[in-house]
């Protein structure tokens, strides 16, 4: 906390509010860190099942973890086979498995290349009922996003969701030219669309929801996800896949607490930091700490799409924006420096009197071309 | 010694020398004028010397130090001398020749025995011994009507004048007509004593016979009585307050209690001691001084929640006159509860907790006020840098009845709003608290006092969430002296304590939130002394609890906050108690007692009843029940043993054990790591069983240098079960069912601590060194969840090593300065260790539970303490006090966190006071 002490008075206070942040770097943090992380889940329904194997950092280190490579995963079954799981990129390893028992028990098996073995607990394949809906509600501050969803059986109790969200959006400008075979044209309908893109992105946050407080086990319109009414992704269109996974308690507990942690820690009425303990453990050397918690169920889906015109219309993202840099071209060279150009894209000509053509204008790329944050390829299952 | 005797030797010379004159003469006295405010004594003589033709004889390296005020016109010099000396060692005597004679201890003859000269002529010089045969022992002329030359008859004289017989009374201040509180009343020989109690009484059972009484205590010029006892009766003494505003002594207790006594672990404060221990604030600070003690730690700064020998925050009884205090902290723990010009004494018992207290398993904190002046109208009061106070006390009837009222503020408020930042001006945060008493003498047997306590706080961080809390205590309390050896004190008192937030941030969202307590207790205790070797205790008492856990209510028309409504809690407590301490021999003696408390929870509520085996979740309820109106539906009960005994090493050394059990059937639930206003206090019910300690601690006491040096090592081991931790992340905000987010923990404490006390002297203090371990585990099969794969774990409050130095040097009777020096080892925390990708996200990995600390702690603090004089008749006696907080302005963390920037995670550490603090508070009294 860095205030000139400039009145008296504001010194004297300081004593009371003044309390002090200073960094802080005690030698454990600093101390590189190296536990195996599981993350992923055993695909009980026929579909995917992807693990990805990773290193965790030091915190003070930045860019992507190390994937952990090389590696043999299998699932396995208690007192059956085994089904290997092929790594398809460094550190992510995923194979179909066949439709497992839910009456049986499976586990992850892992051998590192440093000859290390893991293994989970064996757990139950719970079956995941089915999606009944994917609904919103416009309320006062944003779009809710909620799941209802049954199991007949009240079988499952804790459910665990994952979503994936896609945008429609535009870029901030419109570009009115582009080089086609080194000539600047027109942009025409024919043109490679810069303008329009879409925009996907997985959840970061962990939902949860039980039905065991209820009676039964149904829960009606469980609130998922919330968008707030300025924000960008309900400028045109918006869609969400929401995916449903069955959860045991055990798992539902280490996804809950693993929520909990995420919170910012520390000040003056924080709670305090909560323990997390996985059900993965190293076969080789008891101690050693492992990350994650596999489970086996299977996953439904379902989405929801709804577009602007269907919001109340007071919702209003603000403008866009550009204020990046611009630069002007001349005539004769602009082709030629665009060539290798990657932070400025040809936007429009610049005309003087008479439209006589003085130069082009060139833009920051982000302001022009929506392909910088998204894709201008109309997922499948926009609607047209 | 022997300078004792050269200076006699000295005297006697030039007494000797001037005797034929003095036969020869019959000088007249002539008056004495003389006007000195805080002079030294060599400044009275040079003054007197001047005016008169007296001529002062004394030795002067003992009066050097003597100071003297003095305001007489026309006053023989006998009377001036009396006033000057009549409270000190010293003697005087006036020979005829207008020489004055002054001596330490004994006075000096000015006129030699009848005889004399006939056995002794010329020889004097050799055989100085005699004069000191010659000296009267104890017999000061001038002293002859004093009272305590006095012989008083007590009791009823009879013919068969043997056995024992009991004597009891009161002591008073003789200016005030205050009840004078622990000071001692004994005999030397037979060494039989007493302290005065709570309100003044005292009973000694004596040999009946002739026997001399001594009275002494602090902050009161010791004095003694010379009593005849025949049978029973009664004594009542009147004291002479010591007209120094600080005394040189630290700790109260008379001097050889710490070996004496029968009691271990109990640290009694006077508020003297209190008031020199510099502050962050300036304001003189029960709960920080109680901080000081070995065995008493806190999490941090900012927190007045204490942990005593390892228990938590809610284990220690706070008691106000009898009335128990929920939160005993003002803005954030920044200031205690207690103004300190209202608080007589504060006592800690930690180890041996009398039978007569009970209800939490870590410590008794009593708090006792001060009774109003019974002769006159005075005032105290304070001015520093945030708050102000302001006491008035005087008779309402003289001599029986008397008030004390007092009022504490801040004006910080007015502060925030100077500031420049924005933050700064829409915060606040203010305080008051009032507390009055009246105490009145009802006749010779009974006495009633009453007692009242408010105080409130409000603090808003930034515009938008308003905290509040505050404080209800009232309690009356009847003393009633049945007879010389039954002593009965009944006592009412009322607790309440509450807080809300209210959020007026947005309309939707408006929303208040109120939690509220309320207890009343009655409670009946009697001393018996049947025979002088034993004391008996008994009594009985009972609580009765309401809480309103938490209403949640929308704050406008517009809110959208659905009202929410925690059932409230309502709970019985009745505990009866018996202890009985008695000498086995004259080196052995013993103290057992028993309580046995019975608890019932009772209706109307609303009771869930979980699958035994399972861990307890919504999903394991199995039943429902509903309870009418005080129906019972949980009871719990037990006995809580009380022992103590003390083995006599020799005169000045003793071996102390004790054993406590204790049974606690109110719970905090916090999951912060401080004592916060938002606390949530829970009654034990049929899911959340009373939580039970025992301890076990051995101490060895000795006192060296004629008890000016008291030494004391104790131990402990400490066991507790089934106190509450709670479920990782555990939500305690408007939950309905509680019992499922929390554990039941064991935990177990045990630990050394050697303290050093100088009681008197120019330089006093103490120095402290304890090593203790608190550790914790959460092991049961109830819980989904085991903490650190159900190993013990180290406290939030775990710190081993811990040093403290407080000390006070007294340059002269105005000028003191105080130094405090506190080092401990910083206190546990779980640190995230590293960071990884699971679930699309950035995590963070924590370390076991609290398996890092923080950077060791250490702070400095001095205090230069500049009384006014002390003249007695003065318009208002008044000290400043300039103290430095945090010397060398280290930066103590206090909490240490952790926060995503920038694509990497950063540690900070947050310490509430980074540098030092230099504080200015004008005190006055009047």
């Amino acid at each position: 906390m860095n205030i000139q002490l400039r009145t008296p008075v504001l010194w004297l206070f300081l004593l009371l509010l003044g309390s002090c942040i200073d960094p802080f770097q005690p030698e454990v943090v600093e101390r590189p860190n190296n536990y195996l992380v599981v993350d992923g889940y055993i695909n009980s329904g026929g579909e995917l099942t992807t693990f990805r194997l990773s290193r965790t950092q030091n915190l003070t280190e930045k860019g992507e973890p190390a994937a952990e490579s090389g590696a043999t995963v299998v699932v396995e079954e208690e007192g059956g086979a085994g089904y290997a799981l092929p790594e398809l990129t460094a550190g992510v390893y995923a194979a179909r498995l066949q439709s497992l028992n839910p009456e049986r028990q499976y586990r992850l098996y892992i051998k590192t290349t440093n000859g290390r073995e893991y293994a989970s607990d064996f757990v139950p394949a719970t079956p995941t009922p089915q999606i009944d809906e994917v609904a919103w509600q416009a309320e006062s501050d944003g779009l809710l996003i909620t799941v209802s969803t049954h199991d007949d059986q009240n079988n499952t109790g804790y459910y665990r969701w994952e979503y994936e969200e896609t945008w429609e959006f535009t870029a901030a400008e419109k570009a009115t030219v582009e080089i086609v075979n080194g000539q600047v044209r027109d942009i025409t309908p024919e043109s490679e669309n810069i303008y329009t893109c879409w925009r996907t992105e997985p959840s970061t946050t962990i939902r949860l929801g039980t039905t065991t407080k209820n009676a039964s086990d149904i829960l009606r319109n469980f609130p998922v996800h919330k968008i707030a009414s300025d924000s960008d992704k309900l400028r045109i269109g918006y869609s969400i896949l929401v995916r449903q996974f069955a959860q045991t308690r055990a798992a539902y507990e280490y996804w809950e607490n693993l929520k909990r942690n995420t919170e910012d820690i520390g000040s003056l009425f924080d709670p305090l930091p909560s323990q997390l303990t996985g059900n993965i453990q190293s076969l080789s050397e008891p101690d050693e700490l492992v990350i994650g918690f596999v489970s086996a169920n299977s996953a439904t889906e379902k989405r929801m799409f709804v577009s602007k015109s269907e919001l109340p219309k007071n919702w209003q993202a603000p403008r866009l924006l550009c204020v990046a840099d611009s630069t002007n071209l001349p005539v004769n060279g602009a082709v030629e420096k665009m060539k290798n150009e990657k932070y400025y894209v040809l936007k429009k000509r610049i005309l003087g009197e008479g439209n006589v053509l003085l130069g082009y204008q060139a833009k920051f790329r982000g302001c022009v071309d929506c392909r910088e944050y998204g894709t201008n390829v109309r997922p499948e299952f926009w609607p047209q | 010694m022997r300078q004792f005797y050269r200076g006699i030797l000295l005297l006697l010379l030039t007494a000797i020398s001037c005797l034929p004159h003095a036969f020869a003469q019959e000088a007249k006295q002539p008056p004495v004028s003389v006007s000195l405010n805080q002079q030294p004594f060599p400044e009275f003589v040079r003054a007197v010397e001047a005016a008169t033709d007296y001529r002062f004889f004394y030795n002067p390296a003992y009066l050097d130090s003597l100071t003297v005020t003095v305001q007489v016109k026309d006053k023989p010099l006998e009377t001036v001398l009396e006033q000057v000396l009549g409270n000190t060692a010293f003697k005087f005597a006036i020979d005829a020749q207008n020489k004055v004679y002054i001596t330490k201890g004994k006075q000096i003859q000015v006129n030699l025995p009848e005889g004399f000269f006939e056995i002794q002529t010329g020889t004097t010089e050799k055989r100085p011994v005699l004069a000191s045969d010659f000296m009267p022992a104890d017999v000061g002329s001038r002293r002859r009507a004093s009272s305590e030359l006095k012989l008083y008859e007590v009791g009823v004289r009879s013919a068969k004048a043997a056995g024992k017989a009991t004597l009891s009374g009161r002591l008073h201040n003789a200016a005030t007509g205050e009840p004078v509180i622990g000071v001692s009343v004994y005999l030397e020989s037979p060494m039989i004593g007493t302290v005065s109690d709570q309100d003044g009484f005292y009973t000694l059972s004596l040999p009946v016979g002739r026997h001399q009484l001594i009275i002494k205590g602090m902050g009161m010029q010791a004095t003694k009585r010379q009593i005849l006892l025949h049978s029973d009766g009664k004594l009542d003494i009147a004291l002479e307050e010591d007209a120094r505003m600080l005394k040189e002594v630290l700790v109260e207790a008379d001097k050889d209690k710490n070996v004496t006594g029968l009691q271990m672990g109990v640290e009694k404060l006077d508020i003297r001691t209190i008031k020199q221990v510099p502050t962050a604030f300036g304001e003189s600070d029960i709960l920080r001084v109680v901080l000081t003690l070995p065995g008493v730690k806190s999490v941090g700064e900012g927190s007045t929640g204490m942990n005593v020998r390892g228990g938590s925050t809610d284990q220690n009884l706070i008691l106000f006159n009898g009335a128990t205090i929920y939160n005993p902290s003002h803005l954030f723990g920044f200031f205690s509860a207690f103004n300190p010009d209202i608080v007589q004494s504060a006592e800690l018992f930690k180890s041996a907790i009398p039978a007569r207290y009970g209800g939490r398993l870590a410590s008794v904190l009593e708090i006792k006020t001060r009774e109003g002046n019974k002769k006159k109208l005075a005032g105290a009061g304070g001015i520093g840098l945030l708050t102000s106070r302001l006491t008035l006390e005087g008779p309402i009837v003289s001599d029986k009845t008397s008030f004390i009222i007092g009022g504490r503020s801040t004006y910080s408020n007015w502060l925030l709003r100077q500031l420049p930042s924005d933050s700064f001006n829409s915060s606040t945060a203010s305080f008051y608290d009032v507390n009055a008493h009246i105490s009145h003498e009802i006749d010779e047997k009974n006495s009633l006092s009453v007692t009242g306590y408010t105080s409130k706080d409000a603090f808003r961080l930034s515009a938008d969430t308003l905290y509040r809390f505050s404080n209800h205590n009232a309690s009356v309390k009847w003393n009633r002296t049945f007879d010389e050896k039954l002593f009965g004190e009944f006592t009412g008192a009322f607790s309440h304590y509450g807080y809300g937030i209210t959020s007026n941030k947005n309309p939707e969202n408006a929303f208040e939130l109120d939690f509220g307590m309320n207890q009343g207790n009655v409670q009946a205790d009697f001393t018996y002394f049947p025979n002088p070797k034993r004391t008996i205790n008994f009594g009985i008492n009972s609580i009765l609890y309401s809480v309103s856990p938490g209403s949640f209510m929308p704050n406008s028309p517009e809110s959208l906050v659905a009202p929410d409504k925690l059932q409230n809690e309502k709970a019985l407590e009745t505990a009866i108690y018996l202890s009985e301490k008695f000498d086995l021999t004259d080196r052995l003696s013993v103290e057992a007692g028993l309580r046995y408390s019975l608890y019932n929870a009772l209706g109307p509520r609303r009771v869930l009843s979980y699958a035994t085996d399972a861990p307890r979740t919504e999903t394991t309820v199995q039943d429902t029940a509903y309870y009418k109106a005080g129906d019972p539906f949980a009871t719990y009960h037990g006995p809580e043993y009380r022992l103590s005994a003390r083995y006599g090493l020799s005169d000045n050394s003793s071996v102390k054990l004790s054993y406590n059990r204790l049974r606690q059937y109110i719970h905090m639930l916090s999951n912060t790591v401080s004592m916060s206003p938002t606390d949530v206090w829970k009654l034990s019910d049929s899911n959340i069983r009373p939580q039970v300690g025992n301890q076990v601690a051995l101490g060895y006491y000795q006192n060296f240098r004629a008890n000016t040096l008291e030494l004391s090592v104790e131990g402990y081991y400490k066991t507790m079960r089934d106190f509450l931790d709670y479920k990782s992340g555990a939500s305690l905000f408007m939950n309905h069912h509680i019992e499922t987010d929390v554990v039941n923990a064991q935990g177990k404490a045990y630990g050394a601590e050697v303290m050093l006390k100088k009681l008197s002297g120019r330089l006093n203090g103490w120095i402290s060194y304890t090593y203790s371990r608190t550790l914790i585990r959460v092991n049961t099969s109830a819980t989904a969840e085991v903490i650190n794969n159900g190993a013990y774990y180290p406290s939030n409050f775990d710190k081993p090593h811990d040093f403290t130095l407080i000390s006070n040097y007294q340059f002269s009777k105005r000028i003191s300065t105080s130094f405090n020096f506190t080092y401990s080892t910083g206190r546990p925390i779980t640190l995230p260790i590293a960071r990884y990708q699971y679930g699309n996200s950035q995590r963070v990995l924590y370390s076991d539970r609290n398996a890092y600390r923080v950077p060791d702690y250490y702070r400095a603090d001095i205090a230069i303490n500049l009384e006014g004089n002390h003249r007695i008749q003065k318009l208002a006696h008044s000290s400043w006090t300039l103290a430095v907080y945090n010397l060398t302005g280290r930066k103590n963390p206090y909490s240490v966190f952790f926060k995503a920037e920038e694509g990497e995670i950063r540690g900070y550490q947050l310490s509430i006071f980074g540098q030092p603090i230099p504080t200015l508070t004008y005190n006055f009294k009047f």
